[in-house]
């Protein structure tokens, strides 16, 4: 079915969005149009605000509206460890634990092949530029354990040893209070490489 | 394993059918197209939440939108229901004494062995089909081994991707490297330790089926130098030294030219080539003692029988064959097992006889 042009131009626009296909687009411009016009309009404006606003830290590449953002500039980090993730949403992740007092920094993605995206692609320089001040002792690898996150730790570890800087790999294995009974075979088999002496 | 009872709606030809088999040999007789391999497909797809043909799209019956499949297994003396419900677009709900589950909690897994008539494309297809056999048919035993599959061919993509668009100098290729001989030893090493599980129990029921008469070998050819020692280190080193010597080779034929999704796996009957020199009856006999021995690998593994499905094989064996298997199956496998009549000496195995005549189902004997 045709809408008018500036309708269907909103349904197009809507569905670029990831997990939206044509019918919930369609779904939520039109909820936008019948709504009262500030709902639109508010929407309209947050956006715009954020996109202005948010850019990504000049030292980690998280999304921040201040530059440094607030963790790298914060006096109570320690800024000797350095979490590496994939992507703004796992420091907000590791953020909820509240027991990390390191700093970040965000890649912006994996190395993949298929979707394009090398070395020079991920966010990488920036984070070896930090690395040559001598500050760092250590570089937590906490990428995604799937074949992309576990090659690009890999690649990170091999960028990073020779500097002679601890690298880690965050582990993996058993959530916490889960029941061994219903941990799948392949979760346990990892917990199991991954064990500890204990002291 | 056992079925006790299954009730299927509006799956392929069958609008509904509460079938309560025997637990021992069930013979499913009719004429063509009236829907025995249908029945088949639907204890197949209670057990494991999926069917065994190419196409398993239709399986919702042409007049209906959603098709649905109950059916109460006994396992290790305990009952397990299984609902599935399926609709047009192939969409499927799965629960397991009332609870939504996952299709890895059905109790298909290593518990129905399945032999069809296309299974004899095992000894003398394309090296795919072997392969395809030894990792799911038998790796499912080993669920990490499936795992470290999964990932292995998610690597060998990336990484021929890399050789396609001709990035080979890319510095990331490297740990595409890395991860490829990493992944690839796993799975070799896994799939060699599967085959040293599997391969006697192969030979050693091949023996029983031609009365000793004929040895049966059955060969992995690997792209890659393998001892008979499975460490994975060793086999990475292996990996590493292979992809010097073909470096040249994939950058000219832009793909990944070794490793275990390469390998092959033959048959040897008095050291000769099945392939070439079986005959029909022969091969038939591999394909046999193959799902045999994977009746017994699941009995080690298990310590309970698989079910034994048989779609129109049984009456292509010699008489000498059906009787080995039927006399190995009767009294502790249930089986299912097709055919257009039982006849002769065979139809005293049988526990059950039904007739199936345009979906529906008749207990005759």
């Amino acid at each position: 079915m045709q809408y008018a042009g500036a309708v269907s131009r909103l349904i197009v626009e809507l569905a670029r969005l990831p997990g939206i296909g044509t019918k919930t687009a369609q779904r939520l411009a039109f909820f936008l149009l019948n709504a009262p016009p500030e709902v639109a309009v508010s929407l309209a404006e947050a956006i715009r605000e954020a996109r202005e606003k948010v850019r990504r830290c000049s030292v980690c590449g998280d999304f921040t509206d201040v530059d440094p953002c607030p963790v790298c500039s914060s006096e109570t980090r320690n800024n000797g460890v350095i979490c590496v993730v994939q992507d703004p949403r796992d420091v907000a992740a590791i953020e909820k634990y509240r027991g990390y007092k390191g700093v970040y920094h965000v890649l912006h993605g994996v190395l993949s092949p298929l979707a394009g995206v090398g070395p020079q692609e991920l966010n990488i320089k920036s984070l070896l530029d930090r690395l040559s001040g001598g500050a760092v002792q250590e570089v937590i690898l906490a990428t995604n354990p799937d074949v992309e996150g576990d090659a690009t730790a890999l690649y990170l570890a091999r960028l990073i040893k020779p500097l002679g800087i601890k690298v880690t790999r965050i582990a993996h294995g058993l959530p916490v209070g889960a029941h061994l009974e219903y941990a799948d075979e392949v979760t346990l088999g990892r917990a199991i490489e991954g064990r500890r002496e204990i002291e | 394993m056992i079925l006790k009872s299954i009730s299927i709606n509006n799956f392929r030809n069958y609008n509904t059918l509460h079938w309560e088999p025997h637990s021992g040999i069930n013979f499913i007789t009719g004429f063509n197209a009236q829907g025995k391999t249908n029945l088949l497909e639907s204890i197949f797809f209670s057990g494991l939440g999926h069917s065994f043909r190419k196409k398993a799209s239709d399986v919702v019956n042409w007049q209906s939108r959603d098709a649905s499949i109950k059916a109460t297994y006994q396992l290790n003396n305990i009952d397990m229901d299984i609902s599935i419900y399926i609709n047009q677009d192939n969409v499927k709900k799965l629960f397991i004494n009332g609870s939504e589950e996952k299709r890895k909690f059905l109790p298909g897994h290593s518990g129905i062995v399945l032999f069809k008539p296309d299974d004899l494309q095992i000894i003398n297809g394309p090296p795919s089909v072997k392969r395809d056999f030894i990792d799911h048919d038998i790796g499912i035993i080993e669920p990490l081994y499936l795992r470290n599959l999964i990932q292995y061919r998610r690597v060998v993509e990336q990484r021929n991707n890399l050789l396609r668009t001709g990035e080979r100098h890319n510095d990331s290729f490297q740990i595409w490297d890395e991860s490829f001989y990493q992944y690839g030893a796993k799975v070799l090493a896994g799939r060699i330790k599967l085959l040293k599980k599997y391969i006697p129990l192969v030979r050693k029921t091949y023996a029983c089926i031609t009365g000793g008469l004929e040895e049966l070998e059955m060969k992995y050819l690997s792209t890659l130098r393998i001892t008979d020692k499975i460490d994975v280190e060793q086999i990475i080193l292996e990996f590493m030294s292979e992809g010097k010597i073909r470096q040249r080779e994939e950058v000219y034929k832009k793909q990944t030219i070794f490793g275990p999704h390469r390998d092959d796996i033959i048959f040897l009957i008095n050291n000769k080539d099945a392939r070439y020199y079986a005959s029909q009856g022969q091969i038939r006999s591999i394909v046999l003692a193959l799902k045999t021995a994977q009746i017994n690998l699941f009995y080690n593994e298990n310590g309970e029988y698989p079910i034994l499905l048989l779609d129109d094989v049984l009456m292509e064996l010699d008489e000498q064959r059906q009787q080995y298997l039927l006399k190995l199956i009767s009294n502790h496998i249930q089986s299912f097992i097709t055919t257009t009549a039982p006849v002769g000496k065979i139809s005293k195995y049988a526990n059950r006889v039904y007739l199936i005549n345009n979906g529906m189902l008749r207990e005759v004997i």
